[in-house]
């Protein structure tokens, strides 16, 4: 998976660089606890811990369907992190932000997404990218107009 | 007696597409239309100025 593996070198070298604006779009398509982890993230996100709640839900991926993203689990995250557990629990439960999920899903297969991850460089496609080495050849090739 | 059949085949067909959770696959997250208009997720790193632009679409999963 691109991003668990990939982020932290692609932050450090070309975003925090300036050479690349990273933006993170949920595509949930793989079963019920797709929505609710992208739901959840949302709902960190309303307390400031978006980016911190997103690389622990990447580091704690099992597998498809196995719990681990399950309502209740992803409470206990997110009381592990510190935040407001009755106002995250209140936002997951009443699902305050499933059109914001819904909506990038929306827009993803507008654009032509089919599965996940699927990247776009300067609106163009890149993916698939099988590792971090190939998606740097990538941005290097386009910094250098190639 | 084949009406009653078809009866209970009926009522046992509408079980297990209740039971199915109505045919949204499965049940829990339920698969809602999305309001025109409805802005997505703003999460980005890194500058404006920056001159190239990575989106990612992915899945937690």
């Amino acid at each position: 998976m691109f991003a668990r593996s990939a982020n932290p070198q692609l932050i450090q070298e070309y975003v925090n660089t300036g050479k690349v604006r990273y933006v993170f779009k949920y595509f949930p398509f793989l079963g019920d606890e797709s929505y609710y982890a992208a739901e959840a993230s949302e709902c960190a996100g309303d307390q400031g811990k978006f980016w911190e709640y997103h690389d622990l839900l990447f580091n704690l991926w099992q597998g498809e369907g196995v719990g681990t993203f399950l309502p209740d689990k992803l409470k206990t995250y997110a009381g592990q992190m510190g935040l407001d557990a009755q106002a995250f629990a209140t936002c997951l439960d009443t699902r305050r932000d499933q059109f914001t999920v819904l909506a990038d899903k929306r827009d993803g297969a507008q654009a032509g997404v089919k599965y996940t991850p699927t990247l776009f460089l300067n609106g163009t496609v890149i993916s698939p990218v099988s590792d971090y080495e190939q998606l740097k050849t990538k941005l290097e090739d386009a910094l250098a107009g190639r | 007696m084949s009406s009653r059949i078809a009866l209970i085949v009926a009522v046992a067909l509408a079980l297990l597409v209740t039971a199915c959770g109505g045919g949204n696959g499965g049940g829990g997250v339920p698969q809602v239309t999305v309001p025109p208009g409805t802005v997505g997720s703003q999460h980005v790193l890194g500058s404006p100025e920056a001159p190239l632009e990575l989106v990612e679409y992915a899945d937690f999963q």
